[in-house]
């Protein structure tokens, strides 16, 4: 799947549909549809929001509870 | 079963009450003075559990087992932290290991195998006097949106919500005082708001993940479901701890989360989020909303406030996170034996192999971005309130999409970034059906939601038993 911010969510939905029904076959993509649909819309929203190669690195473990101990 | 004796036990306690609808700290009192020994109360629980089996909490309970422990248990005992849940029988998700018994996660292949060893959970529990009756219901691999067996105890024609099925089912029919469940979304929580509990999740990284079948390693919190919320305070001092077993489990002081309450307590400040009272279903908001004017009338200094970043983009941001982990948890097994997997885990499991690594790494760049704007939030107040869920426990042949267990949006923020947060009924509306609040806390700040909560909860009262 191509990943850009300029895709519609309808694109990333057909276009992960066309991957699928490459790997999963026809009948198994139909009963996946709510998961493609939902599939499609997270992953079109993060890609709204891109990220500069110095901002920040991915989060680990530690973080959850290093960040506010009280 | 009818007690005189206990009329001397605790505050809540009358000679015309049975032993099933007592919290917990309750029989523990009793039991440490000898009015009441392990073994009657389990009698008691287990024919509360026959009385009430249309609810359908259980997958398994080891009744035999039980009995045996509670036979070995002294008639008296000294009333301390250390055993703090001396004779309380506890029903865990089936999710969760306990040696000698099954861990089915609703998965055929795994559903007749005893596993050999305690979770960090169950060992915790076991060495706080609890007797671990068996394994309630859970959705596959805590993962499914197909309808659970377990009935809402407050209207049989709707469920109790999934993942946890059967915990917050159980607890609500008196059928056990504490119940153990799992969040990796919303899996604890809206089940005990659909169910009128009370539900706590701790902290990410409070109480050991060992021995618990994964569903997303950065999200998988344990947690309690109880009727009140000094029962949640009291089973979070059994099971919270740091584990070394548990790469993700925290360094941590041991707390007395019950000495907390009192510690804490003070009318608090709130802030009531409002992203999550405009999404919620009119019914839910309109409630949420008459709960949030009592605690203002019993003092409570309220504020509106927001979330730093779209609802959306914290819904993308857990769902990639969630859905990446996921899948790297099940591939193998997928592709062995997926004709056990049940039509929504298949579908997700398909979906979530098609996800590029690039999305996965770019969501979890947004969760360090996004934490420190979300702790933010929590610097003017004691704690955030909200409603538990968008919506209210959702029919049993409900068909909607991604939501037939109803709607898991509401927990996302809190869980995706390990916050503690608690649930508790505020009242009963339509179709007899509970409302419910949460209140969240900032990261490790579980005693603060705890006292928070046990204060909403003396504004609230308690619910009656579903049941009778």
């Amino acid at each position: 799947m191509k990943l850009s911010g300029e895709l519609t969510v309808d694109e990333i939905y057909a276009s992960l549909a066309r991957d699928a029904t490459d790997t999963w076959g026809a009948a198994r993509t139909a009963e996946m549809e709510h998961a493609l649909r939902g599939a499609a819309k997270n992953t079109w929203t993060l890609l709204q929001f891109p990220l500069s190669m110095l901002e920040d690195e991915p989060d680990s473990a530690a973080d959850s509870w290093n960040s506010g101990q009280r | 079963m009818s007690l005189t004796a206990l009329q001397t036990v605790g505050t809540r306690v009358s000679a015309d009450m049975n032993v099933y609808d007592l919290d917990a700290s309750d029989v523990v009192g009793a039991l440490s003075l000898g009015e009441l020994s392990p073994l009657e109360y389990l009698e008691g629980l287990l024919e509360r559990i026959r009385a009430t089996g249309e609810v359908e909490a259980w997958e398994f309970v080891d009744a035999e087992g039980a009995r045996k422990t509670a036979e070995k248990l002294p008639l008296t005992h000294v009333r301390a932290p250390s055993r703090c849940l001396f004779g309380i029988p506890i029903g865990l998700k089936d999710v969760i290991h306990v040696a000698g018994q099954p861990t089915s996660a609703n998965y055929d292949p795994y559903r007749h195998r005893a596993v050999d060893e305690d979770s960090g959970v169950a060992e915790k529990l076991r060495g706080a006097g609890a007797i671990l009756l068996g394994k309630t219901v859970a959705a596959q691999f805590a993962w499914s949106q197909d309808a659970p067996k377990t009935r809402n105890p407050w209207n049989p024609l709707h469920t109790p919500g999934a993942s946890t099925s059967g915990s917050p089912a159980a607890v609500a029919a008196r059928q056990i005082p504490i119940g153990i469940g799992t969040q990796t979304t919303s899996s604890l929580l809206r089940p005990a708001a659909y169910c009128g509990v009370v539900g706590f999740k701790p902290s990410y990284g409070r109480v050991s993940c060992y021995g618990i079948l994964p569903t997303s390693w950065s999200s998988d919190h344990p947690g309690v479901v109880t009727r009140s919320v000094g029962d949640a305070a009291l089973a979070l001092n059994a099971i919270a701890g740091y584990d070394s077993r548990d790469p993700h489990s925290a360094p941590q002081t041991p707390l007395d989360f019950v000495s907390g309450l009192r510690r804490e307590r003070a009318v608090p400040r709130l802030g009531r989020v409002v992203d999550l009272f405009d999404r919620a279903k009119p019914e839910v908001r309109d409630a949420a909303d008459a709960a949030v004017a009592r605690l203002a009338d019993a003092g409570a200094e309220i504020d509106d406030v927001e979330l730093p970043m779209s609802m959306d983009l914290f819904l993308a941001v857990h769902w990639v996170v969630h859905n990446g982990e996921s899948a790297a948890i099940h591939f193998d097994q997928f592709a062995r034996e997926e004709d056990h997997y049940f039509p929504t885990v298949r579908a997700n499991v398909q979906t979530s192999e098609l996800l590029p690594a690039a999305l996965y790494v770019h969501a979890r760049r947004w969760k360090r971005r996004l934490r420190p704007m979300l702790e933010s939030v929590f610097e003017h107040y004691d704690a955030l309130i909200a409603p538990t869920s968008s919506d209210k426990a959702p029919r049993v042949d409900n068909s909607e999409g991604s939501h037939r267990m109803g709607d898991p949006s509401f927990q996302v923020p809190w869980t995706c970034f390990g916050l503690p947060n608690l649930t508790l009924p505020t009242g009963i509306g339509r179709d007899n059906l509970p409302d419910a609040l949460q209140v969240i806390g900032g990261s490790m700040a579980d005693a603060r939601v705890l006292a928070v909560g046990q204060w909403c909860e003396e504004v609230f009262g308690r619910l009656p038993s579903p049941l009778n």
